[in-house]
């Protein structure tokens, strides 16, 4: 577990400085036998309990209860802060509010023992990532419920943003909106994609009308209970995973890309809803009224700023993104002989420049047939003609045709990956007629991988062989070296036509479709 | 026969962003049921950005990840903190508390990278970026695949350096990096650090 880390509460050091020294105590005011956390060089805070004071000489003689160091201290010097006599869930109910008070309650709540990773200050939730799965507290708790009680909790921030905007609750800048927004922000490993789940999977299950079970998983929930928009939604989520994550050095499944989601609702008057279907423990008048039931209605998501340089190059012990390892691991005879796919990563540059090639306890194989299975659930690759109203009575030739349809746009999707593969591995020689500057380089020779992995980056596009090869090889210009440096080559307009050509290749499958 | 630097390798990671921007953009348009009365819904939000992260060496990509995250920062504490103060100030309750003070320290560092009124990061990677577009073939020759700092990414850094050497939040770097490092300080106390190398950083931004 990775320690709170108190420098993320500092402010301008002069008004750090400012506010510490506003709650120093004065040798007076310290008692013996007293808790107190002292500054650290390295540790930032530590726990000290007071032997000895000594008011003439302005001495503090202190034992470090972590280490069991003894140590004399000068509080004119060096700030005693009054420990907390008790943790808190919310933490503007902290006797003592100053930093060493709020990274000591935090750590004592996350603790391994009884571990709870949720703690609150008034409407923030502060999350210090358990890195396993505790227990769920129970749904009914929050649904339809006085939050008062309620624990802290992604889904307490999801209750609430759900009922502001179910009651059209205006913010305090008086927007003309009831809109509502949950920022999930933090360093790198913190836990913000799991939340972000943990949140949408509640807001499903809360728009389909909620359903208290709180003993099994709230993903359990949706599959068996959710409604087709609510489960397109949370299958979004492992197809977003696949192609946008990867293992870092400091999170096996790391979010390489932003997210927005609009999770889009529309007020019912009609319809079970929660908060009538719930036995409401001092539910309001207000909870129980219609205008509480709201709908899930459609979503949208955007994405910004995906690494992809990740694509080429990572960082030795990390990998590139997780749908490249499925992909070789997990398609099937008849994907690996169309798209000419090896079943080994090590076959792959851009898969084993790095040393790390699988992450444990996940098996490849085994989540690209669930990314398989996601890509289906969502059915991308239909139109909205293809639903034709009621999809469960429908028949079963227009069932097969859908299937159809997912099936291709899949398969688009694991040849642009294979493409990406293939074309990793095509490298080049300097051609003779380098001076000339037009065609500065050749498909490699020497290397005999080279021209195979042009040819099936070729078969998987179903581009066409000569205008690929033209398209890698032209308008490459050799630098002479300068000063004793390795001459060196760039291109100008080719990169653009390059990625032309290849979108349009997968714009015209995905076309197709 | 020498090693030639793949133009793939600047080719191929847009060819994969284009990709997932396309099933990003396919998925957004799956789920919207038509809604029949077209009055604009309600919606909730949800935000899931990058978090922080500094590696030894940084590129664009991680001083716009991290210039996110204050921005945003930035963002909540002048909605939460300051409009609340405001609130309380224009309904004229009075509180014992003395006013909160607003973190300081994210607004500095956005403008340390954003401002558009004084110097900024982003402001002089703007006009270099010009000026690398222009620059002769030559220059950005030279530069190549090495790691090697060009000519135009030294002014870079050089004018960098100059311009913002006063500005909260800049730190010096040692002498032997000064030629193609900077450093943002995120929080006073040392915690986030993000030295920023400036190869490619140029190219990037092109």
């Amino acid at each position: 577990m990775s320690k709170a880390r108190g420098g993320e509460f500092h402010s301008n050091e002069d008004t750090h400085a400012h506010k510490i020294k506003a709650q120093m105590l004065s040798i007076d005011n310290l008692a013996t036998k007293g808790l107190y956390f002292v500054p650290h060089p390295t540790r930032l805070w530590v726990k000290v309990l007071v032997e000895r004071v000594d008011t003439k000489k302005m001495r503090c003689h202190v034992r470090d209860v972590e280490e069991e160091a003894e140590l004399d201290l000068d509080p004119r010097r060096v700030p005693f802060l009054p420990v907390n006599p008790s943790t808190c869930e919310d933490m503007t109910s902290l006797y003592h509010l100053h930093e060493p008070g709020i990274i000591d309650n935090l750590e004592q709540r996350a603790d391994l023992r009884d571990q709870r990773p949720y703690t609150r200050i008034a409407n923030v939730l502060i999350a210090v990532n358990p890195l396993r799965r505790v227990p769920d507290p129970d749904q009914s708790a929050f649904m339809g419920s006085a939050l008062a009680y309620a624990p802290p909790h992604p889904w307490l921030i999801a209750e609430t943003a759900f009922r502001q905007m179910s009651l059209g609750i205006r913010s305090i800048d008086k927007a003309r909106s009831s809109n509502q927004s949950i920022v999930i922000s933090g360093e790198s490993g913190a836990g913000k994609t799991e939340t972000c789940k943990i949140i949408l999977a509640y807001l499903c299950t809360r728009s389909a009308g909620g359903a208290p079970k709180a003993t099994r998983r709230s993903s359990a929930l949706w599959r068996e209970e959710g409604t087709g928009l609510d489960r397109q939604l949370l299958d979004s989520n492992p197809i977003l995973e696949a192609l946008g994550n990867a293992k870092t050095l400091r999170n096996d499944n790391s979010s390489r890309f932003g997210k927005f989601m609009k999770l889009k609702f529309s007020r019912t008057k009609t319809g079970t809803m929660a908060a009538t279907t719930l036995p409401s423990k001092g539910g309001s008048a207000a909870l129980l009224s219609p205008a509480l039931a709201a709908r899930l209605m459609g979503a949208t998501i955007e994405t910004y700023l995906l690494e992809r340089s990740r694509v080429i190059e990572q960082t030795d012990g990390e990998r590139n993104f997780h749908a490249l390892y499925q992909l070789v691991a997990g398609s099937s005879a008849h994907e690996a002989s169309q798209l000419v796919l090896p079943r080994k990563t090590e076959s792959f540059q851009f898969l084993s420049s790095s040393s790390c090639r699988t992450i444990e306890n996940v098996d490849d194989a085994h989540r690209f047939a669930e990314l398989r299975a996601a890509f289906a659930n969502v059915g991308l690759g239909l139109t909205h003609e293809d639903y034709g109203g009621a999809p469960v009575h429908d028949s079963v030739a227009q069932k097969k045709e859908r299937q159809r349809k997912v099936a291709r746009y899949f398969e688009a999707i694991t040849r642009a990956l294979a493409a990406v593969l293939h074309l990793g591995n095509v490298t080049f020689d300097a051609a003779e007629t380098a001076e000339s500057g037009d065609r500065a380089c050749v498909i490699s020779e020497t290397d005999g991988a080279a021209r195979p992995a042009l040819n099936a980056a070729v078969a998987t596009l179903g581009v066409d062989a000569d205008r690929l090869e033209d398209l890698l090889i032209r308008h490459r210009i050799q630098a002479p070296g300068i000063a004793g440096r390795k001459p060196s080559y760039y291109c100008k307009e080719h990169d653009k036509d390059m990625a032309r050509l290849t979108r349009d290749a997968i714009a015209k499958e995905a076309r197709r479709l | 026969m020498k090693e030639i630097v793949l133009p793939r390798h600047s080719t191929l990671p847009q060819v994969y962003s284009r990709m997932f921007d396309a099933v990003v953009t396919d998925l957004g348009g799956h789920m919207m049921t038509g809604d029949a009365t077209g009055s604009p819904l309600d919606f909730i939000g949800v935000l899931d950005i990058f978090g922080f992260e500094s590696f030894a060496r940084n590129d664009l990509e991680q001083l716009l990840i991290n210039f996110a995250n204050e921005s945003l920062q930035a963002t909540f504490n002048r909605a939460v903190l300051v409009a609340e103060q405001e609130l309380y100030v224009a309904e004229g309750i009075s509180t014992d508390l003395e006013k909160i003070e607003v973190d300081e320290s994210t607004s500095m560092c956005v403008a340390l990278i954003s401002s558009r009124k004084g110097d900024s990061i982003f402001r002089v990677l703007d006009e270099f970026s010009k000026m690398a577009k222009s620059a002769s073939d030559d220059d950005k020759q030279a530069k190549g695949d090495g790691r090697q700092v060009s000519e135009i990414e030294k002014r870079f850094c050089r004018d960098l350096h100059y311009k913002l050497k006063k500005a909260n939040r800049f730190v010096t770097p040692p002498k032997k990096d000064i030629l193609d490092t900077f450093i943002v300080a995120y929080r006073q106390s040392g915690v986030a650090v993000m030295m920023c190398s400036i190869v490619n950083l140029l190219l990037s931004a092109t």
